[in-house]
């Protein structure tokens, strides 16, 4: 309801969405100007209501703010309590586009989507976005507070203002221990910009924010609770409000997010007062290591749109987003073949034959894993064995690592993909662009060797599968002998240059995502 | 003062800072054999930041230790936008003087995105931040307490705090 009162523009300055909120906030610094009274709620009793008016009614005098109520007969009922005239709420703008079909129903301080089943908080989204989707409708057994709402949301004063000028998304990137979530955010900015006028701009929580600088997009940089060393709750609290405010401020059409849940301070940040109308799209890749994250999926509840990139090796996915699970909230999950950042085009760029061959790239991604040292020794020794020359590749969130090698060139590019059909063979790890990337984009030989953390997704699945299609090999450092041998039975297809049989590229995941999000937004479908 | 570790623990957090000196000295000579990276300068808008919450800490990074960094005040530092040949010299010494007796946690304030990465790496704080951004700072002074801001490169004033 605050959501519904600060996106009113007939209201100005501070306002209390109920008479408790109002009481609770007397004596702070910020006097309200507008109080919102209403009858009774969800298990509240006629007893407590009557005495709450009572206490306001003392408190307020004759002057002091001005006073609403949702509906003319909430106000008229009301308005003999407390003995100050009350005004009705003006009604609030027309909704975005044709006014929905859709009927859901509010009940118990849960919306109920009888079509579909879903059920979700009433506090879960903006009412401003629930105005879109449906009319509310209650029993006429229903508290009065419930009835009032509803009646209010079904009216409105007339056509929103018109759209004009470029779309406007906000990107927000958590801090992931690689690039996944940036890299497939920036994947669907850059589809999503072919298709409609669109201004993006990033709120991140990685360091290597600069990669999205670099590709001309601007962004906030916001460092994460751990790295001020900072209460989280307090941090959480910051991030709500500054999130919030620029909601508010700049008229945004959808925030998109890539992780496996919807942060409870973007949720908040979602429902901040005049945020407005903001959709919320959830990137969520699968392949969660078994029994992980079970709790981030009814945090879906807080988007219309759950997109879930294709992943090549989903036949081995056993964790969670797999399972069937009751559709939450208004998310409409859709899955999209796989997504990679770089475009086919990209990939025929010149400028990336090593000068000396055979040549493999090595890719571990992040530093942060106790066998990162052991699997970099036993592939340097493979390598001068073989007479292999490699590349390693810094990644940009990496310190340059402490050892030298006359046999190993080090370079740090992104993205990676355009790099990669120059060389003979390729070392990676298997997070979902590393993975995507390497089998989709190229016919090079490819070893696997799979980091598996509790924090990362199953890439040992994925490695497997791929071992077992017969696209590429796998390593484990867990096993010295046997990983030095299947490296040296690597490189020598690394030497010979040897062509892989690899799965059809098919359709662009990143497109098939901007296509759904072009829908949410505009309505429109392919162009 | 209360809280302070044993000697046994001030001389194993001392050698622990001494270490990732080390290791951010390493860092900055591998960036200095790169060329500067000139992003697209991409402006983005301003965050309206309340002063209703309590602020947020500034850490100390690793390279520093203190019995009490608390009690050391916020300096925002200024990094050029486009590093240039007096930047890294000018880093390594602040950085000297900071990892020998810590006079302030630094935050420091870049226009472009370059060095973000290292100063993660060593437990620094960053914001965006330019010579001309006041209101900027006025953000952060309600968000970090942020008392004063100075360019890297002379150690130049550019912005006091009011008030205590």
């Amino acid at each position: 309801m605050p959501q519904l009162l600060a996106g009113n523009p007939a209201i100005a300055g501070p306002v209390a969405s109920s008479q408790e909120s109002f009481l609770a906030g007397i004596g702070g610094d910020t006097p309200v100007e507008s109080v919102l009274l209403r009858r009774v709620r969800p298990g509240e009793s006629e007893e407590a209501h009557a005495a709450g008016l009572d206490v306001l009614a003392r408190c307020l005098g004759q002057d002091g703010p001005t006073l609403y109520a949702l509906t003319e007969e909430a106000a008229a009922a009301l308005s003999g309590r407390v003995g100050r005239p009350i005004e009705t709420l003006p009604p609030l703008p027309r909704p975005m586009g044709p006014r929905p079909d859709a009927i859901w129903q509010l009940e118990d301080a849960r919306i109920h989507v009888p079509s579909t089943g879903a059920q979700f908080d009433d506090d879960a989204l903006h009412w401003r976005r629930l105005r879109d989707r449906a009319t509310l409708q209650t029993a006429p057994s229903a508290p009065l507070d419930a009835q009032d709402v509803a009646a209010y949301m079904a009216a409105d004063a007339g056509p929103p203002p018109g759209e004009t000028g470029p779309i406007r998304v906000l990107a927000v990137v958590p801090n992931g221990v690689g690039l996944g979530h940036l890299t497939r955010l920036l994947a669907l900015v850059d589809r999503l910009s072919a298709r409609i006028d669109l201004e993006a701009e990033f709120w991140c929580h990685s360091q290597a924010a600069g990669l999205i600088e670099d590709a001309g997009h601007p962004v906030q940089i916001r460092p994460t609770a751990a790295a001020l060393g900072a209460d989280p709750a307090l941090w959480a609290l910051w991030e709500a409000s500054d999130l919030g405010a620029y909601l508010a401020a700049h008229d945004v059409a959808a925030v998109l997010h890539d992780g496996a849940r919807v942060p409870p301070w973007l949720a908040a940040a979602l429902r901040t007062p005049g945020a407005g109308r903001a959709r919320m799209v959830l990137v969520r890749r699968a392949m969660w290591q078994p029994g992980q994250n079970l709790d981030a999926l009814e945090t879906a509840q807080h988007a219309e749109l759950v997109l879930e990139p294709g992943e090549l090796a989903g036949a081995r996915d056993s964790g969670a987003t797999k399972g069937e699970h009751a559709p939450s909230g208004l998310a409409r999950t859709v899955q999209t073949a796989p997504v990679v950042l770089t475009r086919a085009e990209a990939l025929t760029a010149p400028g990336w034959r090593p000068f000396r061959r055979p040549q493999c790239l090595v890719n571990l991604g992040a530093e942060t894993f106790a066998d990162h040292a052991a699997l970099s020794r036993l592939i340097r020794a493979a390598a001068k064995e073989r007479g292999v020359r490699l590349t390693w590749l810094v990644s940009p969130l990496a310190a340059p690592p402490d050892w030298e090698d006359a046999h190993v060139t080090r370079l740090e590019t992104y993205p990676v993909a355009p790099a990669l059909g120059g060389y003979d063979g390729v070392i990676t790890a298997a997070g979902y662009n590393s993975y995507h990337e390497a089998l989709l984009l190229t016919d090079i030989p490819v070893l696997f060797a799979p980091r598996q953390a509790a924090s990362l997704d199953d890439q040992a699945a994925r490695a497997a599968h791929a071992a077992a299609e017969g696209w590429a090999d796998m390593i484990s450092a867990g096993s010295p002998d046997a990983a030095h041998a299947t490296l040296l039975r690597f490189l020598e297809k690394v030497s010979s240059r040897a062509k892989a049989p690899r799965p059809d590229r098919g359709r662009d995941g990143a497109d098939e995502m901007a296509k759904e999000v072009q829908r949410l937004l505009t309505g429109g479908g392919d162009r | 003062m209360e809280g302070r570790p044993d000697p046994a623990q001030e001389a194993e957090l001392s050698r622990q800072a001494a270490d990732a000196y080390a290791a951010l000295t390493r860092d900055l000579d591998a960036l200095s054999a790169r060329p500067p990276r000139v992003p697209p300068r991409r402006p983005a808008k301003a965050v309206a930041t309340p002063t209703v919450l309590p602020p947020l800490p500034v850490p100390l990074s690793r390279i520093a230790w203190h019995p009490a960094p608390e009690s050391l005040p916020v300096l925002g530092v200024l990094i050029p936008s486009v590093r240039t040949e007096d930047t890294l010299p000018a880093l390594g010494r602040l950085f000297a003087a900071h990892h020998a007796a810590p006079f302030a946690r630094l935050l420091l304030l870049v226009d472009t995105l370059e060095l973000l990465p290292l100063f993660g790496r060593h437990g620094f704080a960053a914001a965006r931040g330019g010579p001309e951004d006041a209101a900027v700072f006025e953000a952060l002074a309600a968000r970090h307490r942020l008392r004063e801001v100075r360019t890297l490169v002379g150690a130049t004033f550019v912005w006091r705090a009011e008030g205590p």
